[in-house]
C-alpha cells in the first residue's frame, strides 16, 4: 500500500470526524508495528482487503471517543450496543469511501465490529503494520493498515 | 411479381390467386345462366298460354256459328275472339323473331326470338296452319259480324286446324321446358366444377405447404436444438446486445456462472457491469460498444481498445472478506444485410490466467532483484555485511521508535527530523561504503524526503506518512538482503568462494611468538575455567621490523585477554550453543604489497553485546542514557575502544577496569591504521586491523566511506 | 503516389514520421506544428493520408479531426499519439480517424498502420 492510499484512509477518517462532530481529528505521526503489538481499543471496525494485495483496515477507538460522538449528534443512549453500532458505522463509512476512491485495485469487504480488547483481530502476520494515531476529544484512536 | 419480391409466400399468393379466380369465374357463368333460366321460364309460361289460346279460339268460332244461326246479337263472343286472336298471333310471331307481346298479367313483354332449331321447325308448321285460319278469321273481323255462311266456314277451318294446332304448341312447351332443363343442368355443371377446381387448389395448397412448414418446423427444431446445445455445454458466456446495449432472450448456461447473476435478459449490460468497473471505465465501454455499433471502423483496429479485456470484480463471501476475480469480454459486430444490427459478446472468467501471469511476472522480478542484490552482497565480506545489516535495522528500529513517541501530537518538533536525518544519513554512508548502491539510493530518497519536511515551518503527524512508508520499505530490503547474505553463507559453507589464504605451512604454529600466544591464553583459559585452542596462519613475524613485531605481539595479547574475559564462553554455554567445548582463536597476518601489514584476530565466542556496551558507557559517565541510546549500535560497539569503560561489573586482573582495548586503539593511531569490527552476539567477535595504512590509501577513500571507517575507528 | 501530412507539435517526431512514410512511397506534402495551422494547410495541401497528435498546444487532435473532415471528408486520418488511455482513441475513431498508433512507435508500425488504413477489409 503506498502513500497514496494511505492518505485516502486518512482522509476519510478526518473527513468523517470534521463532518458528524464539526470537529477534526488530530493525525498523529504514522510508524510501523509488528502484528503481536498492534493497538487494540474497545470497539474496532475491521475492513478485510483482497484482491492483488490481502490483509485488513481497521479503526479502533476508545468508548470515551464514541460517547463524546453520540451525545454530540444529540443521542442520548451510550449503551455498549450503540457504541458498537457507532464503530460499525464508521467502520461502513471508510469501506465504502475506499471501495469509490479505489475502485477495483482493492476489493473492499463489509466490515465487521471487534468489542473489547482481548479479542483478536486477524491481521496478516510477518507483516509491518502502518499505524496512524487519531486524536479527538484528547483521546487517542487508531487507525491500523495492515496489508501484504 | 408486382415488383414485390414475394419470396417464399410466392405459391401461396399464386394459390390464393387462383382461388379467387375460380370463384369468380363460377360466379359470373352462374349469374348469366341464372338470367337465360329465368327468360326461359317466361317462354314456357307463354307457350302454354298458346295452347290454351288454340282451343278458346276454336270454342269462341262455335259459339259465334251458333249466335249467328239463332240470329242473335253476337258482339261478346267477337270482342273475345279478337282478343285471343291477336295475343296468340303477336305470341307466335314473338317466339318466330323476337318482339312484343302482353304477358299473363296483361303486360307488354319483349321477348327474344327462340334460338333452337326445333322450335323453329315446330313453329314454322305452326305458320302454315295458322295463317288460312287467321286469314278466315280476319276476314270475320273486318266485316263486324258474321253470317251463318261464314261463321261455318269458319267453324270447319278451326275444326281442321285446332287439332294439329293444339300439338304443335304442346310440342313448343315440351321443347321450351327441355331448353330450360338442359341449362339449368349446365349450370349445376359449372357450379360443381368451379367448387370441384377451388377444393382441389385447396388440397394442392394444404398437401405442399403443409409439408413445407413441416420441413422447416423440423430445420428450425434441429437449428435451436444445436444452438440450445452450444449455449448450454459452452465454457465461454455468450450472449447477444442489441443496438441499446439490452441483452438477448439467449445466452449461454456458463454466463450465468461467469458473472455471478441469474435474471440477465432483457437487461442494459451496463446496468450488469456497472458494479464491477469505475465509472471511467463504464464510460469507456458506452463509447467502445457505441463505436462497434454505429461508425464504420474496422474491427480489428479497435478489438485493441476495449476497455473489459481484463476486469476485476469482488464477489462478497461474508463478512470481513471478499474474493476477487478477473473477467474478460470480447465484443464480434453481428451483421445483417450489410448492417451491424448486434454484437456477440463473450464473457470469460480468466482469474487463473491472470494470478498466473502477475505470480510469474513477480518472481521474475524478485529473481532480477535479487540477483542485483546478490552481485552486490557477494562483494561485501559477509560479517561486515552482516554487522551493517544489523546497525541498519537497528537505525530504523529508532527511526520506527521517533515516529511512535511523537504518537498523536499536533505539531512534530524539527528535532525529530534532525534525528530521523542523522540515522538515515549514517546507514546510507555505511552502505555507500560498501558498495551496496541500491540501500543507499533508497535512504537517500528517504533522505530527500526529510530534507523536504525540514524547510516547512508547520509539520503534522500526517506530513510524515511518506516517511513511514519508506521505512517499511527499508526494513524490507534489508530483510530481503539478510535472506540473500544468509544464502550466500550456505553456498559458500559448501563451496569456497573466500580469496584463497596462503596454503598453511604447519611449521608456523611452532614459531616462538605463536608459542607464546598459545601459553598466553592456555593459561588465562585455565583462570577462567574455560578451553581455548589458538591458531596461526600467516607470515613469520620475525620478518617485520621490530617496532611493528612488538606492536603486534601488545595487540595480540589484549585481543587474547579480551576474548577470554569477555568473549570465550564457559563449556556448558558452549555446549547449549551448539559450539565445541573449547573455544577456538584464529590470528592471521599477513604483509601487504604496500608495506603495511594486516592482522586478522577472531574468536568464536558469545560476540559484543551492544546492550552491555551501553550499559558500561553510561556507568561509566561517558555518555547520558539519552546519548546511549540515540547512539547507533556501531559507534557503541566502537565505544570499546575507548579507556575506561569496560563491561565487567567487577575489576579483575585481566578486566575490568577499561584498559586493554583503548590501548590497542592508541597503538594503531600510532602506527597509522584502520580498525573494523565484526561481531554477530552468540556467535562470533573479529578484529580486523590494517596496520600501517598508507596516507595516500587513506586520501582515496570516499567522504562516505570516511564516515563508515570513522565510526570504528 | 500518395499524399501525406504529418501533424506533430514535436520537430523529432514530425521528421521521424516524414523519414519513416518517405521512404515507403507517401510524398510529404505539408507539415504542421499545431491543429490550427493543420486546418489552414490541409486545404492547399490537399493530402490523402494525415498523421495526427493527439495532445497539442492549442487545439488538440480530436477537435483538428473533427474540422478536417468537415473540409475534407475522404482523407485518412492516422492517430499517432501517446494515447494514454483507450477512452482517447475511441473518441478520435468516432471522430472519424481511420487508425492510430502509440508512440513510442517503430518505422515497421507506422507502415503497417498505414498500409491497414488503405486497405479494404
Amino acid at each position: 500500500m503506498d502513500e497514496q492510499q494511505l492518505r485516502i484512509f486518512v482522509g476519510i477518517i478526518q473527513h468523517y470526524f470534521e463532518q458528524e462532530t464539526g470537529r477534526p481529528a488530530e493525525v498523529g505521526s504514522p510508524y510501523l508495528c509488528d502484528p503481536s503489538q498492534l493497538p487494540v481499543h474497545d470497539f474496532t471496525g475491521v475492513i478485510g482487503i483482497s484482491g492483488n494485495r490481502k490483509g485488513c483496515v481497521y479503526f479502533s477507538s476508545p468508548r470515551e471517543i464514541l460517547r463524546e460522538m453520540l451525545l454530540r449528534a444529540g443521542e442520548s443512549d451510550v449503551s455498549d450496543e450503540n457504541l458498537a453500532d457507532l464503530a460499525g458505522e464508521i467502520a461502513n463509512t471508510i469501506s465504502g469511501n475506499a471501495r469509490r476512491e479505489f475502485g477495483h485495485e482493492f476489493l473492499i469487504s463489509v466490515p465487521i465490529v471487534v468489542r473489547g480488547t482481548h479479542q483478536s483481530i486477524s491481521v496478516p502476520r510477518d507483516v509491518r503494520a502502518y499505524v496512524i494515531p487519531f486524536r479527538w476529544h484528547k483521546v487517542d484512536a487508531s487507525l491500523v493498515v495492515s496489508v501484504m | 411479381m408486382f415488383g414485390i419480391d414475394l419470396g417464399k409466400y410466392r405459391t401461396i399468393v399464386i394459390s390464393i390467386a387462383l382461388f379467387l379466380l375460380f370463384d369468380l369465374g363460377v360466379l359470373v357463368l352462374n349469374f348469366f345462366i341464372s338470367s337465360e333460366i329465368a327468360s326461359d321460364a317466361v317462354n314456357v309460361n307463354l307457350a302454354g298460354r298458346q295452347r290454351m289460346l288454340t282451343q278458346r279460339t276454336a270454342k269462341l268460332t262455335l259459339q259465334l256459328q251458333n249466335r249467328a244461326e239463332a240470329g242473335v246479337p253476337q258482339e261478346v263472343e267477337l270482342k273475345e275472339l279478337i282478343g285471343a286472336f291477336s295475343l296468340f298471333d303477336r305470341t307466335l310471331s314473338a317466339f318466330e323473331s323476337g318482339g312484343e307481346t302482353a304477358s299473363g298479367d296483361g303486360k307488354p313483354i319483349r321477348i327474344a326470338a327462340v334460338d333452337d332449331a326445333i322450335a323453329q321447325s315446330i313453329l314454322a308448321e305452326a305458320r302454315k296452319l295458322w295463317d288460312p285460319y287467321k286469314s278466315r278469321i280476319s276476314a270475320v273481323i273486318e266485316r263486324g259480324r258474321a253470317d251463318p255462311d261464314a261463321a261455318g266456314a269458319l267453324v270447319v277451318q278451326a275444326e281442321a286446324a285446332n287439332l294439329p294446332l293444339l300439338k304443335l304448341m304442346n310440342d313448343l312447351t315440351t321443347r321450351v321446358e327441355e331448353l330450360a332443363a338442359s341449362k339449368a343442368t349446365l349450370l349445376r355443371a359449372v357450379q360443381v366444377a368451379g367448387i370441384s377446381l377451388a377444393t382441389a387448389n385447396f388440397l394442392i395448397i394444404l398437401f405442399h405447404f403443409i409439408r413445407h412448414l413441416r420441413e422447416s418446423d423440423r430445420e428450425l427444431e434441429r437449428a435451436r436444438k444445436e444452438t440450445d446445445d452450444i449455449l448450454r455445454t459452452t465454457q465461454d458466456g455468450l450472449f447477444l446486445l442489441d443496438g441499446s446495449a439490452v441483452i438477448g432472450v439467449q445466452h449461454s448456461a456458463a454466463l450465468e456462472k461467469v458473472l455471478g447473476t441469474k435474471t440477465l435478459a432483457g437487461r442494459s449490460f451496463y446496468d450488469i457491469i456497472s458494479p464491477a468497473v469505475t465509472p471511467k471505465t463504464l464510460d469507456t465501454t458506452r463509447e467502445y460498444i457505441d463505436l462497434l455499433l454505429r461508425h464504420d471502423v474496422k474491427e480489428k483496429l479497435v478489438a485493441s481498445l476495449n476497455p473489459l479485456e481484463c476486469v476485476e470484480v469482488s464477489i462478497a463471501q461474508g463478512p470481513g472478506e471478499a474474493e476477487s476475480r478477473y473477467l474478460q469480454f470480447g465484443f464480434n459486430r453481428v451483421f445483417e444485410s450489410g448492417k451491424v444490427t448486434h454484437l456477440l459478446v463473450t464473457a470469460n472468467d480468466i482469474t487463473r490466467r491472470v494470478r498466473l501471469e502477475r505470480e510469474l511476472k513477480a518472481s521474475e522480478e524478485r529473481a532480477k532483484g535479487q540477483m542485483g542484490l546478490l552481485v552486490e552482497i557477494l562483494q561485501v565480506e559477509p560479517a561486515t555485511m552482516n554487522q551493517l545489516l544489523r546497525s541498519a535495522q537497528e537505525g530504523l528500529q529508532h527511526i520506527n521508535r521517533q515516529l511512535r513517541e511523537q504518537g498523536s501530537a499536533r505539531e512534530v518538533g524539527g528535532e525529530t527530523i534532525n534525528a530521523i536525518y542523522r540515522i538515515t544519513h549514517r546507514i546510507k554512508g555505511d552502505s555507500a561504503a560498501l558498495g551496496l548502491a541500491s540501500l543507499a539510493t533508497s535512504l537517500h530518497s528517504l533522505e530527500d524526503i526529510l530534507t523536504g519536511l525540514r524547510e516547512r515551518p508547520v509539520l503534522s503527524g500526517e506530513d510524515f506518512l511518506p516517511v513511514t512508508v519508506r521505512v517499511k520499505g527499508l526494513f524490507e530490503e534489508i530483510e530481503a538482503m539478510h535472506q540473500a547474505v544468509a544464502r550466500v553463507a550456505q553456498i559458500r559453507g559448501v563451496i569456497s568462494v573466500e580469496a584463497p589464504r596462503p596454503q598453511h605451512d604447519p611449521g608456523v604454529e611452532a614459531l616462538p611468538f605463536v608459542k607464546r600466544w598459545k601459553d598466553f591464553a592456555t593459561r588465562l583459559a585455565d583462570e577462567h575455567a574455560r578451553k581455548v585452542e589458538l591458531g596461526y596462519h600467516g607470515i613469520d613475524m620475525e620478518t617485520l621490523p621490530e617496532s611493528l613485531r612488538e606492536s603486534i605481539n601488545s595487540m595480540v595479547n589484549q585481543f587474547i585477554r579480551n576474548s577470554l574475559v569477555h568473549g570465550i564462553e564457559d563449556g556448558d554455554t558452549r555446549k547449549r550453543r551448539g559450539k565445541p567445548e573449547a573455544g577456538r582463536i584464529s590470528v592471521y597476518i599477513s604483509a601487504r604489497d604496500d608495506g603495511g601489514v594486516d592482522l586478522s584476530f577472531r574468536d568464536d565466542g558469545q560476540g559484543i553485546s551492544v546492550s552491555k556496551v551501553r550499559e558500561a558507557a553510561v556507568r561509566a559517565g561517558r555518555l547520558t542514557a539519552e546519548e546511549a541510546a540515540a547512539m547507533d549500535s556501531r559507534r557503541i560497539v566502537g565505544l570499546i575502544f575507548e579507556p575506561g569503560l569496560s563491561t565487567r561489573e567487577t575489576v579483575d586482573e585481566d578486566g575490568g577496569r577499561g584498559a586493554g582495548l583503548d590501548s590497542v586503539k592508541a597503538l594503531v593511531m600510532q602506527l597509522g591504521g584502520q580498525i573494523r569490527i565484526g561481531s554477530t552476539p552468540g556467535e562470533y567477535c573479529h578484529f580486523r586491523l590494517s596496520l600501517g595504512a598508507l596516507p595516500s590509501l587513506a586520501r582515496t577513500v570516499s567522504e562516505d566511506e570516511k564516515e563508515a571507517e570513522e565510526a570504528a575507528a | 503516389m500518395k499524399r501525406l501530412m504529418i501533424v506533430d507539435d514535436s520537430n523529432i517526431i514530425r521528421s521521424k514520421i516524414a523519414r519513416a512514410l518517405g521512404e515507403h512511397g507517401l510524398e510529404v506534402v505539408g507539415l504542421s506544428p499545431n491543429g490550427e495551422d493543420a486546418i489552414e494547410r490541409c486545404v492547399s495541401a490537399r493530402p490523402d493520408v494525415i498523421t495526427m497528435d493527439i495532445t497539442m498546444p492549442g487545439m488538440d487532435g480530436i477537435e483538428c479531426i473533427r474540422q478536417i473532415r468537415r473540409l475534407n471528408p475522404t482523407v485518412r486520418i492516422l492517430v499517432v499519439s501517446a494515447l494514454a488511455d483507450k477512452a482517447t482513441a475511441i473518441q478520435a475513431l468516432k471522430e472519424g480517424a481511420q487508425g492510430f498508433v502509440c508512440k513510442p512507435f517503430t518505422e515497421e508500425s507506422l507502415n503497417e498502420a498505414i498500409g491497414e488504413l488503405f486497405s479494404e477489409d
